[in-house]
């Protein structure tokens, strides 16, 4: 018997894009393999770049293509990233424009049967939840010390700037999400980010009851327009969930 | 069923901090017609900041003077804790201990904002002086220190340094040697006021919308500076 697994989300434009009738310049897709591995993908398109939300489109689009069947999750991460970048260098120099006009951050979650590796350039999160171990965070936004400053796929170093995590332990539900929600999902401590229970564990529940996949995208859809999240940040937000029901 | 909006609690609902701290110079050189048209456009800015959506709420303003003596005319606030300002020029021009002052501050505001788990943007110290400092001159150990603080607090992208003189006495030169070289010091033209302060403002609220990863494209100061 498969266990049950349920993988949705939405991508909202902050109340400032909706206002001035701009689109969203975040972006998310996932994919399933040949072998059962779930390729989960966020970006987040720099508002400063003038195509930030198409190199966040083709980023996602691109690396959920190229998800790959090796046995090695960090080899299907970077082949994913590679992919991306490809994509991106290659929007660019079709349009004859600096592959910064694409500047994104890109977060790629490789979920394998309960395991979880997650592939990492610029701010956004990934948390993951167990019955056993509760929440841990997957992927933690990158380092920069000031709240408009973050590292872009497209930089000249992004290689370096990539940040590879694994979890050891196998878990049964994982978020990612863009900066737009980081404030709302994320604690800081001292001794780094921490997941926030008061922000997840509802939607964590929520999905777990969820009718259907269609509903739980509208009610998703709902939250990130709604006026609590708009009051707390006119960011664009993402959020994108798998979950995997225990076989009863 | 309850709306998913209903059930979530938010993390940090407060929003991330801009601080800013505006040094200016009121020393004796200032009185009269400069120090009424730098009160009206410091007024004037308030005003905008007070009633934009975003600024308001990020914004977080200091006003320290240097002339007779260094005051924190205000400490860190939102502007709409600000009532109407009121300054007084004279004495002399201690820019070092001013500039030394401000960039203690602005750290210890961007430590406040850690242990509080407030976000924050890079700080803004935007000074404006219409005279040469008579605390320091190049050559001597505290215009070494303070150009070396200035110059590694820029470096190390601590904050950004917007240096205004003001008037033909402004001494450009000495504020671009105090950098480095790495901010040009831009002269007001006559004694708009009101122009650099328009630009401030405008500034304020750009960054106040600039999303992550925003280098934010700032307005020309061509309003206001002589270029």
């Amino acid at each position: 018997m498969d266990a049950r697994r349920i993988i949705f989300g939405a991508s909202a434009p902050g109340l400032r894009h909706r206002r001035d009738g701009d689109p969203c310049q975040d972006a998310h897709r996932w994919a399933v393999a040949p072998d059962g591995a779930v390729l989960l993908a966020v970006a987040d398109g720099a508002g400063s770049a003038p195509r930030g939300g198409a190199g966040a489109q083709l980023a996602v689009d691109a690396a959920a293509e190229a998800v790959g069947d090796s046995a090695d999750p960090a080899e299907r991460l970077w082949c994913a990233l590679r992919a991306a970048r490809a994509a991106l260098e290659q929007a660019a120099a079709g349009a004859g424009e600096p592959l910064h006009a694409y500047a994104t951050t890109l977060l790629l979650v490789l979920w394998q049967q309960g395991k979880v590796a997650a592939a990492h350039v610029g701010d956004g999160a990934a948390v993951a939840w167990s019955p056993e171990g509760g929440w841990s965070l997957a992927s933690a936004p990158g380092d920069s010390e000031y709240a408009n400053e973050t590292d872009f796929i497209t930089g000249q170093e992004w290689e370096e700037q990539v940040r590879l995590t694994r979890l050891a332990e196998p878990v049964a539900f994982v978020a990612l999400f863009t900066d737009g929600l980081q404030r709302a999902a994320l604690l800081r401590r001292p001794g780094g980010w921490q997941p926030f229970p008061g922000f997840l564990e509802p939607i964590r529940q929520y999905v777990a009851s969820a009718p259907s996949t269609g509903e739980a995208t509208e009610a998703l859809q709902q939250l990130l327009t709604s006026a609590k999240l708009d009051a707390h940040s006119d960011d664009d937000k993402t959020l994108l969930l798998l979950y995997e029901q225990p076989e009863p | 069923m309850s709306r998913l909006e209903d059930m979530v609690e938010i993390a940090y609902p407060q929003q991330p901090h801009a601080a800013v701290v505006l040094l200016l110079d009121v020393s004796g050189s200032m009185a009269g017609r400069p120090l009424e048209l730098l009160h009206e456009g410091l007024n004037e800015f308030l005003n905008a900041i007070r009633t934009d959506d975003l600024a308001s709420k990020r914004v977080d303003l200091a006003i320290v003077t240097f002339g007779q003596e260094i005051q924190v005319v205000h400490d860190f606030a939102p502007v709409t804790a600000y009532d109407s300002l009121q300054l007084e020029a004279g004495g002399p021009t201690p820019l070092g201990e001013a500039l030394e002052l401000s960039v203690q501050m602005l750290e210890a505001r961007k430590r406040q904002y850690q242990e509080e788990g407030t976000e924050y943007y890079r700080p803004w110290l935007v000074l404006l002086t219409d005279g040469a400092p008579t605390d320091m001159r190049p050559g001597d150990a505290r215009f070494a220190r303070v150009a070396e603080l200035m110059q590694t607090s820029i470096a190390n992208k601590k904050l950004a340094f917007f240096p205004v003189g003001v008037g033909p006495e402004a001494d450009l030169n000495v504020l671009n040697q105090l950098t480095g070289g790495q901010v040009e010091a831009l002269r007001l033209k006559g004694l708009n006021f009101s122009k650099f302060f328009q630009w401030l403002s405008n500034s304020q609220k750009q960054l106040s919308r600039s999303r992550v990863g925003d280098r934010i494209p700032l307005e020309s100061p061509r309003g206001w500076a002589e270029l």
